[in-house]
């Protein structure tokens, strides 16, 4: 239990360093959205939204992280209930099973969407190729990682 | 999996939630156990023969997995 109060400790200090990096990403997408306005108007802006979607719902998600950690580390009956929710088995298994059926899930949708796109656009189908090719070699490399592991 | 949990639960007078806390796991688990949803781990089933004072086959049916 220690190791794990040291552990918040640690992953507190991370969440505060990722919620400067968000604000500090932002802010600097912001200003180079606003710099170069006027030449590339639509794109940027679309960029820029994006951008901010993506650095704000990080932020929200780690100023939530802080303020679970920072309960947990005043009470103890509640850090308790952190480490049990984090270290129980049954939702282990779950993350283990969502992640290997997503894989087989999102292959197969790739496949199809490579399939489909080869009657619409060259480009389409050389990209979703790509990434076809890329993803089914990280998969590889990773049960490759873990058969010599474990 | 087949377990005596919610009966050995209920003769101690135990909820779901004071098993689970002194198991270290969510009350979620000790439902999926009786209700056969989820096979508990080698350590799990320790832990719960160990605090009702049996043995894992005490607790755990393992009849259908012998019959494999």
């Amino acid at each position: 239990m220690e190791e794990f109060k040291d552990g918040l400790k640690r992953r507190m200090k991370i969440h505060i360093a990722l919620v400067v990096v968000f604000a500090i990403v932002m802010a600097v997408s912001t200003w180079l959205c606003f710099g170069l306005e006027r030449e590339f108007s639509s794109v940027t802006n679309t960029m820029l939204g994006f951008q901010t979607g993506l650095c704000t719902s990080w932020m929200v998600m780690m100023l939530i992280g802080i303020r679970k950690i920072a309960q947990a580390m005043k009470d103890e009956k509640k850090c308790k209930m952190m480490y049990i929710e984090e270290h129980d088995e049954r939702q282990k298994m779950i993350q283990l099973k969502t992640g290997r059926t997503a894989v087989v899930i999102g292959l197969c949708a790739m496949i199809l969407a490579v399939y489909v796109s080869g009657f619409f656009s060259e480009i389409v189908f050389t990209t979703l190729i790509i990434v076809l090719v890329c993803f089914s070699l990280l998969v590889a490399g990773v049960k490759i990682y873990y058969n010599k592991t474990m | 999996m087949k377990t005596r949990i919610q009966e050995l639960r209920k003769q101690h007078k135990l909820s779901q939630e004071e098993l689970a806390l002194e198991v270290g796991v969510t009350r979620q688990t000790i439902t999926s156990l009786e209700r056969e949803k989820y096979v508990a781990s080698l350590v799990l089933a320790h832990k719960i023969a160990k605090y009702f004072g049996l043995t894992i086959e005490e607790v755990f049916d393992f009849s259908e997995e012998e019959e494999l």
